[in-house]
């Protein structure tokens, strides 16, 4: 089974949850009720949370807000091609991580929020 | 109920907002349409279909004046000027000054019409005058565009050149107010909350008009107006030497002058649901229970559509 990734980034995911809508003008005339006008629709914007470990994964997150596409992949499969729009990081307050063993215990943990566009 | 808007423009994807301003002042009419990509380049010839999905047509032709591509969205802004362009870029020069454009006995609308064909434009539509120019001497046209001296025609008589929303030049007896035998387009009943206007002024009114011809032939006409001292004349010159060469012209165009002239300007500004079928130099009936309810002479409309919808500023006169 594969694990979380964005463009093969190992990411630890708390939450995904995402925001569709239709664009309608609502124009108020003097007498009578509201006419609403569709515009169109907006696509999905993402927001994946979610843990990641290690200055170096933390840098390459943040580097795909310069970029273009990138592929989310879940254990189910590959989600979609999304734009990052916006990266968050916060790191936590932690002495030893246990969540990537591949990298020292000492590694810093951090949350981060990413807001992503489907494309 | 909601409607879906509808918007397509030649060679075009993905349009953002489309705005098209058409007036009977206006030389031409105007529009501007942003768009996430296009495949026209300068010159091209444009046409502008919106309104909603059940209910569009076409409210502008024209051609491409204008591409900018903005950044950072990469978006793309395309002006375009009616058809009318064409006759306002084409200058008329002769080779050498003694072989210049020269016609005798022609008819207004033909001098007219054999203008526009020189710039490209034969979808020409005009209703027959009865003004033959050229009869003593020659009507001769030179360094002056084709927009200038079909205007300067049309002036003479108190007529009205534009072109439509289809492309078609139109030089037609077309007063800036509801005439008899109008008939109205459409009935409007429903406003949209936004500042509505109305109001009179006199600032467009000549109560006298002179007519200089060739040779010495001149003409006027004049009457009183209610809305000025009594013997007070606001005066206005037509001078159309090289054209009027009889008395009887001369006289004609001061009258159809007057009629145009001696009036005040009543107006009403509004803005309504956009509407497709509102264009400029229609007549429409306004039946919103706001004590000026009747016939209304769409002097300008500005069709606006874009996220925030589909509205039609409109400037009325009577």
């Amino acid at each position: 089974m594969t694990d979380w990734n964005l463009n093969g980034i190992r990411i630890y995911v708390t939450g995904i949850s995402d925001e569709t809508g239709q664009i309608v003008a609502r124009l108020q005339p003097l007498s009578g009720g509201t006419i609403n006008q569709r515009f169109g629709y907006e696509s999905p914007i993402y927001t994946l949370n979610c843990y990641i470990v290690g200055d170096a994964t933390k840098e390459s997150l943040e580097n795909l807000v310069t970029g273009g596409d990138v592929v989310l992949v879940s254990p189910g499969g590959t989600i979609g091609n999304f734009l990052v729009q916006k990266v968050v990081v916060k790191r936590e307050p932690s002495i030893s991580q246990t969540i990537r063993t591949d990298l020292s215990c000492d590694s810093p943990v951090y949350t981060v929020e990413i807001v992503m566009l489907k494309d | 109920m909601s409607k879906t808007l509808y918007s397509s423009v030649t060679n075009t994807t993905n349009v953002i907002s489309v705005n098209v301003q058409q007036s009977h002042s206006a030389q031409t009419t105007t529009a501007v349409i942003e768009a996430e990509s296009t495949g026209l380049s300068i010159g091209d010839s444009i046409s502008v279909d919106i309104g909603y999905s059940d209910n569009h047509q076409i409210v502008f032709t024209g051609f491409v004046k204008q591409l900018e591509i903005s950044e950072p969205e990469q978006k793309v802004s395309i002006t375009a000027i009616d058809t009318l362009i064409r006759a306002m870029d084409y200058f008329i020069v002769s080779s050498t000054p003694n072989s210049q454009y020269t016609r005798y006995n022609i008819k207004a609308e033909d001098l007219v019409g054999e203008l526009l064909a020189m710039a490209g434009l034969t979808n020409y539509h005009y209703d027959s005058t009865l003004f033959t120019f050229g009869i003593h001497s020659p009507v001769e046209v030179n360094i002056t565009s084709v927009y200038d001296y079909c205007k300067f025609i049309s002036d003479i008589l108190a007529w009205h050149l534009y072109a439509d929303s289809g492309g078609t030049v139109n030089f037609v007896d077309r007063k800036p107010y509801v005439m008899p035998g109008d008939f109205s387009y459409k009935t409007i009943t429903k406003l949209l909350s936004i500042a509505i206007a109305h109001g009179k002024d006199d600032m467009d009114l000549r109560n006298r008009i002179v007519v200089y011809g060739s040779s010495g032939i001149s003409a006027e006409a004049s009457a009183s107006s209610p809305y000025l001292p009594a013997g007070f004349y606001k005066s206005v010159l037509v001078s159309a030497p090289g054209v009027i060469d009889t008395q009887d012209m001369a006289q004609q165009a001061a009258d159809y002058n007057l009629v145009l002239l001696n009036r005040l300007t009543e107006t009403c500004s509004l803005t309504v649901l956009g509407d497709p079928a509102l264009e400029a130099r229609r007549v429409i009936t306004l039946d919103v229970n706001e004590g000026y309810d009747g016939d209304w002479y769409l002097y300008s409309v500005t069709h606006n559509l874009a996220s925030s919808g589909y509205t039609c500023e409109m400037e009325l006169r009577q």
